[in-house]
């Protein structure tokens, strides 16, 4: 590891704080917490975290405005944290711009493994992939070809778009919105049923076991993630 | 005679000037005479006639015709204008059959008679016409007062009724005071039931789909013997008024017209006040149960979170995680499952109680009860300072003590939690009459007049709003207390010192509510 990464916890629960301090020194960051909107937002801008995790349910402040607030200064990956099962809550907060979310309770390495695709894909901006891979899937995107072991998949080009701006954000959860608006454009945000139509098409095409998809993964309720390609 | 105006077209185009009968037709109504106003008319001409005859000898012949004229004015007077003409006519038959020679005939042989019968005809008519003009205008205008009156006391009847069901009596009452009809308010959906006939039926419908009266047949016609006006149109649930026969006249008709317009404003305003009034609560219902889960699902995870996340942690970070952290972690979990268990504890008793307990009724000692919450709270909350203060001479008391005891804890617990460390807490007990009085007083910050009622409520938190509580145990307190027939409350600040007193009153009588 080159550098110490920097977590910022904005979480009001003293005990999720108590142990997330253990794990993620353990683990090799350096912590910073707040327990409050306010604090968590002073912070932000003066401890220069790498990643913030932001607990929705906070007392000072809605969870949302505290990420439109973050975003006005900074392009930091925020980790949403939620207890409530709220989706829309969720999703609007993945539409705000945040990067993920991880839902209460949570095991220690789901948790890890959001804040390393949350580094790495901090750092992996700078580069443009022109090829992609997704587990066994090779994806040339100037070629607009993918292969498995060298035998090609054949996609529509709206496949393929879909199947590219997943495995770009391989690890990361984009919501129905984010993914229709990219492909289809502002327009068609709403055709959930659309997108669902396309995933399915494309699974067809690209898991090996179409009924138990490992690629592609549905986040219930929020969107679609493809399969972390892990460090 | 084709009718009035056929009447009104011929007498205007050969005799009278057209302006002067335009005014006397005009305000005259068709009052079509009655069986009996023409048996008075008979009755006053025979006067008339016996009068004449009995002083026929002593009068000059100008005085029979004044005597007959008096017969038409009081015909006109009292029976208006198609009455006068009637008794004009009449008299000036009278006239000429008993007082013109030859007698008993209706020849007249002399020229001077047949002048006077003329003048006669001509001063009855135009008599009879001023006089009938007079009173139908009078009653024309009585009627108007009447109209006016009766759609002001509608509309005073509508702006005090506060539900839809007093609209539609104001309505019929109003409608029956206007044209003696009785008439009858019906839905849409209640249109093709068994008491109206199938012309009737499609009439009603008629009105609703158009938004327009439809009169009654005239009888004889087969078709519907209801009229029916629309009420209300625009609406999920149209209505319509029926009513027996058709409206006679074309005033009434107006009158009632505007009573029905005016209801149906009303009824609609009142139904789209009860509409918005049902969503308003819809959505509070909501907006609680949302309320309700979002904070049960917060506390149940939360603890569920602490323990996944530092089991986790153990396991993943088994080889590096130093001593301490171990130590602390494992804390954390027991902690945590604590806390779970208290919570699903009183979730339990929460669900218990709202399924309707069955309080298992003993005689026991008040003291007891309290002394027992109170050594309960010494050993859950180390360190809190709780002083009990209780008569020794109380009465024995016929209760569920364990329920009794969960919910004095509860109170207890209350303010152990939400006042600092070390504060004092104050439990006692007295007699009041025929009830025993539990009082908890604390020293905090006390719970604002806003707060005071809604804390009693499952799921809610006084402010500052903090982890430490359930949120579950002033509800269960208050649902013990009312299923052993007592009340339950709190005073903050207490007179003179802050703080809060809550208080838990329970009578002390054999058969308590169960």
């Amino acid at each position: 590891m080159t550098t110490r990464h920097t977590i910022l916890i904005i979480d009001d629960e003293p005990q999720i704080q108590r142990f997330l301090r253990h794990s993620l020194a353990a683990a090799g960051y350096d912590l910073l917490h707040a327990e409050t909107a306010a604090a968590g937002l002073r912070i932000a801008s003066g401890g220069r975290p790498d990643v913030i995790v932001l607990d929705l349910g906070l007392p000072d402040m809605d969870g949302k405005a505290v990420l439109g607030q973050l975003r006005q200064t900074t392009q930091v990956p925020v980790i949403i944290l939620s207890a409530r099962d709220n989706e829309t809550e969720k999703i609007a907060a993945l539409d705000l711009g945040a990067d993920d979310f991880v839902a209460k309770p949570f095991g220690i390495g789901e948790l890890l493994a959001r804040i390393r695709v949350c580094l790495r894909a901090d750092r992996a901006l700078a580069v443009p992939l022109q090829k992609l891979v997704l587990g066994d899937l090779g994806i040339d995107i100037e070629a607009h070809r993918v292969d498995r072991a060298g035998t090609a998949v054949k996609l529509t080009p709206k496949e393929f778009d879909l199947l590219v701006i997943l495995a770009r954000n391989a690890g990361k959860v984009l919501t129905h919105r984010q993914i229709l608006q990219t492909i289809w454009g502002p327009s068609h945000v709403e055709d959930i049923a659309y997108l669902r139509v396309f995933i399915g098409q494309l699974r067809q095409k690209i898991e090996l076991n179409p009924k138990e998809p490992q690629l592609i993964q549905t986040e219930p309720g929020v969107g679609y993630r493809a399969m972390d390609q892990g460090n | 005679m084709d009718g009035p105006t056929e009447l009104r077209r011929n007498l205007s185009g050969h005799f009278w000037g057209t302006s002067f009968l335009n005014i006397v037709w005009a305000n005259t109504s068709r009052q079509i005479p009655s069986i009996k106003s023409l048996s008075a008319v008979l009755i006053f001409v025979v006067i008339a006639t016996a009068i004449n005859y009995l002083i026929y000898d002593s009068l000059q012949k100008n005085s029979i015709s004044l005597i007959f004229l008096i017969s038409v004015l009081l015909s006109s007077v009292f029976f208006g204008f198609w009455t006068g003409i009637i008794a004009s006519i009449i008299s000036f038959l009278a006239f000429n059959f008993f007082f013109v020679e030859p007698f008993q005939t209706f020849r007249v042989s002399r020229v001077e008679d047949f002048i006077a019968l003329a003048v006669f005809i001509l001063v009855a008519g135009l008599t009879g016409t001023l006089a009938g003009r007079l009173r139908e205008q009078a009653t024309s205008a009585q009627e108007r007062a009447r109209l006016l009156e009766n759609l002001f006391g509608l509309s005073n009847a509508l702006g005090e009724s506060t539900n839809e069901d007093e609209a539609k009596l104001a309505l019929i009452r109003s409608l029956y005071l206007l044209t003696g009809k009785k008439a009858l308010i019906i839905e849409r959906d209640l249109i093709s039931s068994p008491p109206l006939k199938l012309e009737d039926m499609e009439a009603a419908e008629r009105a609703l789909r158009h938004g327009t009266f439809q009169r009654a047949a005239a009888s004889g016609w087969g078709a519907g013997q209801l009229s029916f006006y629309p009420v209300v149109v625009d609406h999920s649930a149209p209505l319509v008024v029926g009513m027996d026969g058709a409206i006679s006249s074309v005033e009434l008709e107006r009158a009632a017209k505007s009573a029905i317009e005016q209801s149906g404003a009303v009824i609609a305003r009142l139904r789209s006040a009860r509409d918005a009034d049902q969503a308003r609560m819809k959505a509070d219902r909501e907006s609680l149960r949302s309320a309700v889960l979002s904070s049960l699902s917060h506390d149940l995870k939360t603890p569920l979170a602490t323990i996944l996340g530092s089991v986790t942690t153990l396991r993943e970070f088994s080889n590096t995680l130093p001593q301490a952290a171990r130590d602390d972690l494992l804390h954390a979990i027991e902690e945590d499952a604590r806390r779970l268990n208290i919570y699903v504890g009183d979730l339990l008793h929460m669900t218990r109680l709202n399924a309707g307990v069955e309080p298992k009724l003993e005689w026991v000692a008040p003291n007891d009860v309290l002394n027992g919450a109170a050594n309960r709270l010494r050993r859950v909350h180390k360190g809190c300072n709780i002083e009990v203060r209780a008569d020794d001479m109380l009465p024995l008391l016929k209760t569920d003590s364990a329920l009794l005891e969960q919910a004095l804890f509860n109170c207890m617990d209350n303010a152990a939690i939400f006042t600092p460390n070390g504060s004092q807490i104050t439990a006692s007990l007295q007699l009041q009459q025929s009830t025993l009085l539990f009082s908890i007083e604390d020293d905090g910050s006390g719970v604002p007049e806003i707060d005071q009622e809604r804390i009693f409520e499952p799921f809610q938190r006084g402010a500052p709003a903090t982890s430490n509580g359930t949120g579950l145990g002033l509800a269960i307190a208050r649902g013990i207390v009312q299923a052993l027939g007592g009340s339950i409350g709190v005073d903050s600040p207490i007179k003179g010192r802050g703080g809060a007193r809550f208080w838990i009153s329970v009578p002390i009588v054999e058969d308590i509510a169960a």
